[in-house]
């Protein structure tokens, strides 16, 4: 049946095949550092990955940071552009977005963008995470506040309307706890 | 006999009426139809040609449909070109106006223009600014460095293409018309990207250019962020405004104001048997209501760099 020598080659991957699978199973045969992954705790996991991602995102934003110190803003708006096509809704363009609007008096604007921050990633208002900005947001809520509270009294537009929202999203995320 | 031929004769009559009915309804269905177009008032609405007058019209006739819709008004659109506005728009061509924030400041004040609305486009939204940029690697990299440079601007009545870089200029102490070997603007449309493509392939040394128009070239893959330097920035002015004549009533005024900050994304209008998205087609985001004082910022500069409307000879 198997006198010619190519089906005997045949035969012989075949066992091999065979006996490599069956070691598989066996668990003879090492695969990786899966087995010893899988044993590690899912909370260690999460952790590593949380910084990792802040790690990458404060590293990645640096050169954008740098500009905003230097108050060259147009310079960091246009970098924040480029990175919105590599990273598109990313938090981290929107949060610095916001804050060089709000140095440069563009307040419905900022507000706006830092809202949809934090939407994103609650990070931003952790004070246990290195992405922590609640200082920032805790003082553009208490200053821009009462002045949308006061303009909002003369003259009623969706614009300050939409603003407000945004202020008491903010400020309830700030306070925390059930919602 | 007879009695067939009567019927015959009755039958015949029925269907020339029958016909005459059929006929005359269309024609009696466009004539109230006229009549009430004619009912609405004719108004009209001149926007500044930004680079052509086909441009212009492909971006606004939608928007001035959705406002004819919404206030009840026959709004005709009126393509302006920048250096004739003010002309025009005294003369009493047109009784609403869109235009760039420098030119609603010489019409607020010669012409008692009412603001309306800001239009919203670009991160500052109702706000945009003008920027000063080299090629990354010329070593240009702030103002004193212009010394003895080759300069382009946009448009002479371009508040972030024009105005806020001369009055940057100024307040830092540099005259461009002493302290620069020497500027020009560009011919034609799009003078914007092409101050800014005239820096990027080394025909001029340096640019005026608006934030916005980097942002757009940005986002577009025209440029990346990192071919510039911008050398200085500008403080942030009102973008292009919605205006209206003094004649016009206030009641109306907050009307056109209330349709214009209602519009949302969203917002879509019938135009020539198609269902357009009002800003998309307008190239706008949406529109807020800035105050007069919101101008200031563009008064001074105004007046920092002799420009109308306070230009002295």
């Amino acid at each position: 049946m198997f006198s010619d020598l190519f089906d005997r080659i045949h035969l012989l991957a075949v066992v091999l095949v065979l006996v490599v699978i069956a070691l598989l199973l066996g668990g003879f045969i090492d695969r990786g550092d899966e087995p010893l992954r899988s044993k590690r705790d899912p909370s260690v996991e999460r952790a590593m990955q949380e910084r990792a991602r802040a790690a990458f995102l404060l590293e990645t934003y640096q050169p954008v940071d740098q500009m905003i110190a230097d108050k060259r803003y147009a310079e960091a708006l246009l970098k924040l552009q480029s990175f919105e096509k590599s990273y598109p809704g990313e938090a981290h363009s929107m949060i610095l977005r916001g804050s060089i609007l709000i140095a440069q008096g563009v307040v419905g604007e900022g507000i706006a963008q830092y809202a949809a921050a934090v939407k994103v990633n609650g990070d931003y208002v952790d004070e246990k995470s290195s992405l922590n900005r609640r200082n920032e947001i805790t003082l553009l809520v208490e200053n821009s506040l009462p002045k949308i509270k006061e303009s909002l009294r003369s003259v009623v537009t969706p614009s300050t309307e939409k603003s407000l929202k945004n202020l008491y999203y903010l400020q309830s995320r700030l306070a925390g706890g059930c919602e | 006999m007879k009695g067939v031929q009567l019927s015959m004769e009755s039958y015949g009559l029925k269907k020339l009426l029958l016909a005459t009915a059929l006929l005359a309804l269309p024609v009696l269905m466009i004539i109230s139809g006229c009549e009430n177009v004619q009912d609405r008032p004719v108004m009209r609405i001149g926007y500044m040609n930004c680079n052509s007058e086909a441009e212009t019209l492909a971006r606004f006739r939608p928007l001035t449909a959705y406002l004819s819709e919404q206030l009840d008004i026959d709004f005709k659109v009126v393509p302006v070109d920048t250096q004739d506005f003010e002309e025009r728009f005294s003369a009493g061509e047109f009784e609403f106006g869109h235009s760039n924030s420098l030119l609603y400041i010489m019409l607020k004040e010669n012409q008692q223009m009412q603001l309306i609305a800001t239009e919203k486009r670009g991160q500052y939204g109702a706000r945009t600014a003008g920027t000063i940029i080299s090629r990354k690697g010329s070593g240009i990299k702030n103002i004193e460095d212009l010394k003895g440079k080759r300069m382009v601007f946009g448009p002479q009545l371009a508040p972030s293409g024009y105005l806020a870089q001369y009055d940057l200029m100024l307040q830092a102490g540099f005259d461009p018309e002493i302290d620069l070997d020497y500027y020009a603007i560009p011919h034609g449309s799009f003078k914007h990207e092409k101050v800014v493509y005239g820096v990027y392939f080394g025909e001029f040394d340096v640019a005026a250019a608006p934030a916005l128009d980097l942002e757009l070239m940005t986002r577009e893959g025209r440029i990346t962020a990192d071919d510039f330097n911008v050398v200085a920035q500008s403080e942030v002015i009102p973008y292009c405004t919605f205006g209206a004549a003094s004649t016009v009533s206030e009641s109306l005024v907050q009307r056109f104001r209330k349709v214009l900050l209602d519009i949302t994304p969203s917002t879509t209008v019938q135009f020539n048997g198609e269902t357009i998205k009002v800003l998309d087609s307008a190239w706008i985001s949406g529109f807020e209501q800035l105050s007069d004082s919101d101008y200031d910022p563009i008064r001074r500069m105004a007046k920092n760099a002799n420009m109308p409307p306070y230009q002295e000879f």
